[in-house]
């Protein structure tokens, strides 16, 4: 796996790259013994595109993601982020700074937001971590927000308790682009909603991409999904990174087994199929 | 038939909410129920294995399993149903399982349900063949695991295997591989087809995954708040839904339809009428692109073709 070349002004200009990343846990108990949840990852994620980072549970996707967020600190390795004066180390970043350029949307959205707070002091949230607002201005504020992610007025005063999940995932969006972020990750937004709703929530994210110029990178393990909404795909397996490319290239001609036998495993596809039990009978031994 | 179900009704604190369900499972046979949250599918379930919660009921016309009257069964009955001719397996292994008892103490106890007079040796014996049939590898360690030791795919492996140990008639799986990998998600459904070829037991596979009624499904029936909206053979129903609703959730699949890459994804207006909310007419008026005034009368279910057993609840 080779770095991508340095890119050209604009077109391609790269807003994150990941060199050598690696995060090391120490397992509770037993001394001396650890467990490589990421192993020396690189990557560049390209403006206004989206990454999507697919692979199974334990794969090390959400832990990168906490390692860009700052949320971990890594074993080795660097984040980078281009800011203003040129590209940045996140690990000298305040928090401040970096959570203005990066925003996080979770997966849960039955989870990840207070019960006990309206809405839009939910929305509004970020804001008060760089400005000094008004409880009015605060209002118009997550208003406008909330207009952005096809919500308004009614959902205004509500608690989270009162909305649907896909409006509650809405909310989350609208929270996450308050600081006007300019890359967003998504971990797993679509996966605690229903396949109406989850259409209308990718339909959402991409006409926010267009709108706003919004960079993704968006942890899934749906791969019809990524394969209709992303332009890269990174495939992870147990912390080690196993091909990295454009959608169609990984997706129609991959190049790794692992990578197969994932494509092999989406569901819907005509019984008894020999390609398929062998991939499955594959895993299953490995 | 192994279940045969005929206008079933099932009401919340005296609410009608599932509404008039009338479905049958042949020997051997899959049928596929597709559903958003909360359209009822599993208070289906729960009213088929007599497991409803307090405060809801169930009435119906006929309700047969196994050759058992459920709506005449007592509790004796239910008991030698449940865990004996038929058997249930969940969305989520994890919860389902015990976390204080080993795997060989909550498996022993499904195959001493079904062998009342074995003893521990031989029950142990049992155990240890289903753990080997479901595909466990190092069975007799295992069998000293608690569930906290396991993972996802494992624990639902060894729910399947309780689930089996009576040879049951019919395994209700509802959502079974929901909260899974979808690598894990292949192998269990490729496990449980497995045992249904050996077995030839019927399945209902409950799922809010089109994909997964596809490929394991024989027949399928959508459910949309509280009542079947369209029946039929899986495979014409995926490629031609007749009913707006099941149009509507199948082209809301990213890669269906041959839809391009970052095109706008179809989606079904609005959201879920509450399911025991009264409504005038069709149930799915006020989400519906094409409604008339045919559709403030209360639609049944139709035959679409002359001679096929699909059914649709629209008059379109």
């Amino acid at each position: 796996m080779s770095l991508v070349s340095m890119p050209s002004a604009d077109t391609n200009e790269v807003v994150l790259r990941v060199e050598n990343l690696c995060k090391v846990f120490r397992l509770p108990g037993a001394r001396g013994q650890v467990f490589n949840a990421l192993n020396q990852l690189n990557l560049a994620v390209t403006r206004g595109r989206t990454l999507a980072v697919v692979g199974e549970s334990g794969s090390g996707k959400s832990t990168m993601a906490q390692l860009i967020m700052k949320l971990q600190r890594p074993s080795a390795g660097r984040v980078s982020l281009r800011m203003d004066s040129g590209m940045r180390d996140v690990a000298d970043l305040p928090a401040r700074d970096l959570y203005r350029k990066v925003q996080m949307v979770f997966q849960d959205p039955y989870a990840s937001l207070n019960p006990r707070q309206r809405i839009w002091r939910i929305v509004s949230a970020p804001l008060c971590n760089y400005e000094n607002l008004s409880r009015d201005e605060r209002r118009q504020r997550a208003l406008h927000y909330l207009h952005q992610v096809g919500l308004g007025e009614t959902q205004l005063h509500a608690f989270p308790y009162m909305l649907s999940g896909g409006q509650r995932q809405r909310v989350n969006i609208a929270r996450a682009l308050a600081t006007n972020p300019e890359i967003l990750i998504l971990d797993e937004p679509l996966s605690a909603l229903d396949v109406s709703v989850q259409a209308q929530i990718i339909n959402l994210l991409q006409d926010l991409q267009r709108d706003l110029g919004l960079t993704y990178i968006f942890i899934s393990h749906d791969i019809a999904v990524v394969r209709h909404f992303a332009d890269q795909v990174l495939v992870m397996k147990s912390g080690d990174m196993v091909e990295w490319g454009d959608v169609d290239q990984v997706l129609e001609n991959p190049s790794q087994a692992y990578t197969r036998q994932l494509l092999g495993s989406m569901p819907g596809r005509p019984r008894d199929l020999p390609v398929r039990k062998e991939l499955i009978n594959v895993m299953a031994g490995g | 038939m192994i279940l045969s179900v005929k206008n079933l009704c099932i009401a919340i604190d005296g609410k009608p909410a599932v509404r008039d369900l009338t479905f049958s499972v042949a020997a051997g046979e899959v049928l596929g129920v597709v559903g958003e949250s909360g359209c009822g599918k599993s208070m289906v379930n729960m009213a088929l294995m007599g497991l409803l919660p307090d405060g809801v009921s169930a009435s119906a016309e006929r309700m047969e399993a196994c050759g058992i009257d459920l709506l005449r069964a007592r509790s004796r009955d239910w008991r030698a149903l449940r865990g004996g001719n038929m058997a249930m397996i969940f969305q989520n292994p994890m919860s389902a399982l015990n976390p204080c008892l080993t795997i060989e103490r909550q498996l022993t106890e499904s195959v001493l349900h079904t062998h009342g007079g074995m003893s521990r040796a031989s029950a142990r014996a049992e155990a240890l063949r289903l753990l080997d049939r479901v595909g466990i590898a190092h069975a007799s360690a295992r069998l000293k695991s608690y569930p906290h030791e396991l993972s996802g795919g494992m624990a639902q492996r060894i729910m399947i295997a309780m689930a089996v140990a009576s040879a049951p008639q019919l395994l209700i799986a509802d959502e079974p591989t929901t909260a899974l990998d979808v690598t894990v998600q292949a192998q269990i459904l490729q496990l449980l087809e497995e045992i249904r070829q050996d077995t030839g037991m019927a399945m209902m596979m409950v799922s809010h995954d089109i994909g997964v009624i596809e490929q394991c499904a024989h027949r399928v029936q959508v459910m949309y708040s509280g009542q079947i909206v369209e029946s039929g053979n899986v495979g014409e129903v995926i490629a031609s839904p007749r009913h707006p609703y099941t149009r509507g959730l199948v082209a809301a699949q990213p890669g269906r339809n041959g839809q391009r890459p970052k095109s706008r994804l179809t989606t079904i207006d609005g959201s879920v009428i509450p399911i025991t909310e009264e409504v005038e007419g069709c149930r799915f008026r006020s989400r519906c692109s094409r409604t008339d005034h045919h559709c403030v009368q209360p639609p049944t279910m139709q035959r679409t073709e002359a001679n096929s057993h699909r059914e649709s609840r629209c008059h379109w």
